[in-house]
């Protein structure tokens, strides 16, 4: 009798417990991380009574939370990879706008300027025209200027953010640390914290998505967690740390460290994974590559302008200025651990053989290597001065000793320093030095077309005559050294001529169009040092460099074409990458969600289910409390 | 399969949001009408198209740089056309002044005439263009190419721009032309020997202008032929004076008015009567003579008066000779202006050209960047109802929940 009771009485307690878990889950249907949990019953056993053996009811076997080590697992790997591109590709947007594309875009603004040219070339009197030169410049020197500007508020914000990540982290990992120490203490009772564990597996997940882990299960239940593949970020109940430190040789970068213990080692920003890793891949390859671009586009307009500007002649009858205030040489920064004493810088050598990337220069026990970072090519030379990518590496001071490493940004501070040189319209030297004059006795089948300086020399403006001979070859007398050999050996001497293609001589460039009759003869000579008010042909030689091979072959005035499919490419490239890795997550984290979510119709379902076993039970011991009464009423 | 009811809500937010992104995307296309905004939207067709607003701002520039040429050669050929009508002027009043009633009075007049249209040419040929370019500068040089030059007596003018012309190139003409070939190169004489008559001759002596009759014989040197004997027995010697000999055959001969002369590969025609002492010069011409320099010598002819009985014969050979100088300068003058008027031809078909070109461009700026409106709207019709499904579908699901049907 006291056994059916006690039946009863052990229903209502087991079937009220899963009640309870029911509640417990319906009330964590929206938390994040939250696994739900379920109750094991299990048959009370038996007793035996008289060669029977008699059940015993029921008891509460354990609650388990419904989890998956690996789908919770995966889930966090792939938002790890996710929350990378994402972060990369919404810099990266960020990025682009600063590079828009037609007229509002730096492309325009820079033929907008060589294209100013032209009115100046048409009427070399007109000041206005010249004006015009003056305030394009401006314009496109203001442009890079504050796209480079706008450059570093990106990379500032972005800087920001690897700091406030990594404090997240380390905040992260001791709040993982702690939970270890909690579940380790409580480990050994019959069931499992369930939700001390799924706060710890939503803490790694936090954690995943700002940095990618690996977890290990330790002793007592405890979860060892790993960053950069084997650093030990949690261990057991300890936590270490990650630090941002500035670059040990540029100064301008950061590093992220792993401290542990006093010993520190520096990390692969970009490898990291998670948020950190996308803002470094950012900030390390994506920022400096086209801020390289950028210089390089700079870089190459000031000097090829600036180059072509000094060959003219001003208002004034002086030799042009600098057009753009001409770029600093990048200086080299030395590796830390260097022995040596040496100094040293790269300049320009020749604008349009550069390459959009940094250099590292070491030196080694036969000389020197030069490695192009952008690509890791490296070009070893026997010592300095060394000429590569159009740059010429030179020692300012001092020597170096082997082992020396120096990092190199020839494009680091271009854009940002672009400024215009020339501001009064008179100073513009639009004037060529040169002039040429038919020889009076010419037929009239040749036209000049452009004379030009193309380079400076010291024979410029020595007087030269081409004369035409019969074979429509032509011979070159007063040329100075340097110049290419004659086509014809002769005698006499002479040159080949094709109409409308230029002869090159003495820094001059000349073209003629029109067939020559034996005779005819152009003599070269320096311009006359008044009135160059008339004289208009450097502004052509300004016009000639929209068609410069400038850019890996691109010409000067494409060159911001060449910019703008790189970044569009990377842009589209990081969008693609966000979207896939973005689908991935959302998969398995629905994976993950299928077993351990709350369905509330399911807890529905069985809320009903445990209320009428609840109900049943009640009932049950309604009948053993009416079977007892009855007995003590027949007693009585 | 389970469907955690949180993971619904997140889901279908996702999703909502995911499309909503989309359509204010096609949106954002739709209203600018542009297909690529950013680079990224198509890397390829953002460089092509920058690549072609390249070429189309150059093209624009080029038409700007024609549009001046243009403008200075229209002025050029009507300042050559102006120079033409004062030529013909002077033609007319060197004519005139060959008339014999006309006195020294009237001839004075004419002259001042012909120094006012000479300095009405001056002003031609100097003109500049509306930014203050010579139009017949040449390759550069001064703001004024001609320039008077006072002293010793005669007043010359100097060429001061640079000789030459630039060529018209495939899509540029010259903004200026060659002053010194138009007015600065005129043949003297017939181009290569000229006759002229001392100012001491008494006798009515005069000559035309004479032609080349063997090139090969010609010698390049000076000559001179004096006349002896008298009246009606006139007989003529020529004398070469770069060598001081006489020229053989050539000594003596008898003169009769009308006389072909013909030596040394030269020929000409004397007439009226010369007095014994009176003399002939034949001078090579080694420098051509410039228009001006022409109009000056009708000038000095027409204000001759030295009271000698040989001043009607010098003025009657002088202005033959200038007539004749003058038109071979008018033949330079028309040459330029058929020039100028090809180089206006060529403008016209260049600027056609140019304006298909920019046209060209344009098109193929739009093909690569802009919208396709019809397609995209319906794209946006497609969204608009894929977003409007997702709502209805979240809003009927999110009713479905069995606590409901729970009392």
């Amino acid at each position: 009798m006291s056994s059916a009771l006690n039946i009863g009485s052990q229903a209502l307690t087991a079937n009220l417990s899963a009640l309870q878990v029911i509640g417990h889950n319906i009330a964590n249907v929206n938390t994040a991380g939250y696994s739900r949990q379920s109750v094991e019953m299990r048959s009370a056993g038996y007793q035996p009574l008289g060669g029977f053996f008699m059940g015993k009811g029921v008891e509460l076997g354990t609650v388990t939370r419904m989890h998956d080590a690996y789908l919770t697992r995966e889930a966090q790997l792939s938002s790890s990879v996710a929350s990378a591109d994402s972060e990369r590709m919404a810099r990266l947007s960020q990025l682009e706008h600063l590079f828009p594309t037609g007229e509002a875009g730096l492309g325009a603004a820079m033929n907008d300027l060589l294209n100013a040219w032209s009115d100046v070339a048409s009427a070399p009197t007109n000041m206005a025209a010249r004006a015009v030169v003056i305030g394009r410049g401006e314009e496109i020197a203001s442009r890079l200027r504050d796209t480079a500007g706008q450059m570093d508020i990106l990379a500032t914000s972005a800087r920001q953010q690897v700091s406030d990540t990594v404090n997240n982290i380390n905040r992260l990992a001791e709040d993982i640390a702690k939970i270890n120490q909690q579940i380790s203490e409580n480990q050994g009772s019959a069931g499992e914290p369930n939700d001390l564990l799924d706060q710890r597996d939503q803490l790694i997940g936090e954690l995943s998505k700002l940095v990618q882990v690996s977890t290990v299960n330790g002793d007592d239940g405890r979860i060892n967690v790993f960053v950069a593949g084997s650093q030990p970020l949690v261990l057991g109940s300890g936590a270490a740390r990650l630090a941002v430190v500035p670059d040990s040789t540029d100064g301008s970068q950061q590093r992220i460290q792993f401290q542990q213990a006093g010993s520190s080692m520096d990390l692969d920003g970009s490898a990291l994974g998670g948020e950190l890793g996308g803002v470094m891949q950012f900030i390390d390859e994506d920022l400096k590559e086209v801020s390289n671009q950028l210089g390089r586009m700079a870089l190459a307009l000031a000097s090829t302008v600036n180059t072509q500007h000094a060959l003219g002649v001003d208002l004034q009858g002086g030799t042009g200025n600098n057009f753009f205030v001409p770029p600093a040489d990048a200086a080299g920064l030395p590796v830390p651990t260097n022995t040596g004493t040496a100094a040293l810088h790269a300049e320009v050598s020749d604008p349009t053989a550069l390459k959009p990337s940094d250099y590292q220069v070491n030196f080694t026990a036969t000389g020197v290597d030069i490695v192009r970072l952008s690509d890791g090519q490296i070009s070893s030379f026997a010592g300095l001065p060394a000429e590569l990518d159009g740059l010429s590496f030179q020692i300012d001071s001092g020597a170096a000793a082997t082992g020396d490493g120096f990092l190199v940004k020839p494009f680091a501070a271009a854009a940002r320093d672009m400024q215009m040189a020339v501001s009064a319209a008179d100073r513009l030297a639009a004037a060529s030095p040169v002039m040429v004059t038919p020889g009076s006795g010419n037929t009239s089948g040749m036209g000049i077309v452009s004379l030009y300086s193309v380079e400076p020399s010291a024979n410029l403006t020595d007087p030269v005559t081409l004369t035409f001979l019969a074979d429509g070859s032509f011979t070159a007398t007063g040329l100075g050294p340097g110049n290419p050999p004659p086509d014809n050996v002769g005698p006499p001497a002479s040159y080949n001529y094709t109409p409308g293609q230029p002869l090159q001589f003495n820094g001059w460039s000349l073209t003629l169009s029109g067939n020559p009759s034996a005779g005819d003869s152009f003599a070269i000579t320096a311009a006359p040092t008044t009135n160059y008010a008339q004289n208009g042909s450097n502004a052509t030689g300004m016009l000639a460099l929209r068609d410069l091979a400038t850019f890996d072959g691109v010409s000067l005035s494409n060159g911001y074409s060449a910019v703008l499919s790189d970044m569009g490419t990377r842009v589209q490239g990081a969008q693609f990458a966000a979207s896939y890795s973005g689908q991935v997550a959302a998969s398995n984290e629905a994976a993950r969600a299928a077993l351990s979510g709350v369905n509330l119709d399911e807890e529905a379902a069985r809320l009903l289910q445990y209320q009428q076993a609840y109900q049943a039970a009640a009932k049950f011991m309604q009948v053993a409390q009416g079977t007892f009464d009855t007995l003590l009423q027949t007693m009585r | 399969m389970r469907v955690a009811t949180a993971h619904t809500y997140d889901a279908t937010i996702a999703q909502i949001t995911k499309r909503q992104a989309e359509l204010a995307a096609q949106q954002e296309r739709i209203s600018s009408g542009k297909q690529v905004l950013r680079a990224s939207d198509d890397p390829v067709a953002a460089a092509l198209s920058e690549a072609v607003q390249n070429r189309l701002s150059r093209v624009q520039t080029d038409q700007r740089a024609l549009d001046a040429s243009r403008t200075s050669i229209q002025q050029a050929e009507s300042a050559l056309g102006e120079a033409g009508d004062l030529v013909q002027k002077v033609r007319d009043l060197i004519i005139a002044g060959g008339n014999a009633s006309y006195g020294p009075t009237e001839r004075l007049a004419l002259a001042n005439e012909i120094a006012g249209l000479r300095e009405q040419l001056f002003e031609a040929a100097n003109r500049q263009d509306s930014s203050g370019q010579s139009l017949f500068g040449g390759l550069g040089g001064s703001p004024t190419p001609f320039v008077q030059e006072f002293g010793s007596g005669s007043n010359e003018v100097r060429f001061d721009g640079q000789r030459g012309q630039k060529a018209a190139g495939d899509n540029q003409l010259p903004n200026a032309m060659d002053g010194e070939a138009i007015w600065m190169r005129i043949p003297a004489g017939n181009g290569t020997f000229s006759l002229g008559l001392p100012t001491s001759n008494t006798g009515s002596l005069r000559g035309d202008t004479g032609q080349v009759s063997n090139p090969s014989a010609l010698t390049g040197h000076d000559y001179r032929i004096d006349f002896t004997g008298t009246a009606g027995a006139m007989q003529y010697s020529v004398v070469d004076v770069t060598t001081g000999t006489p020229v053989p055959g050539q000594t003596g001969q008898p003169y009769s008015t009308g006389a072909q002369i013909e030596f040394d590969g030269m020929s000409f025609r004397l007439s009226g009567e010369p007095q014994a002492g009176d003399q002939m010069d034949i001078t090579p011409s080694t420098a051509p003579t410039d228009m001006f320099k022409v109009m000056q010598d009708a000038i000095d002819t027409l204000r001759l008066d030295n009271g000698s009985s040989g001043d009607a014969a010098l003025r009657t050979h002088n202005l033959g000779r200038a007539l004749a100088e003058l038109d071979a300068g008018h033949d330079r003058m028309l040459l330029a202006r058929a020039q100028a008027g090809e180089w206006l031809n060529r403008a016209d078909s260049m600027d056609g050209l140019l304006a298909n070109r920019e046209v060209d461009y344009v098109t193929e700026d739009s093909r690569l960047v802009d919208i396709d409106l019809v397609k995209a709207y319906s794209e946006f019709k497609t969204m608009e109802v894929g977003a409007q499904a997702a709502l209805q579908s979240y809003a009927s699901i999110q009713k479905l929940s069995l606590f409901q049907y729970l009392g």
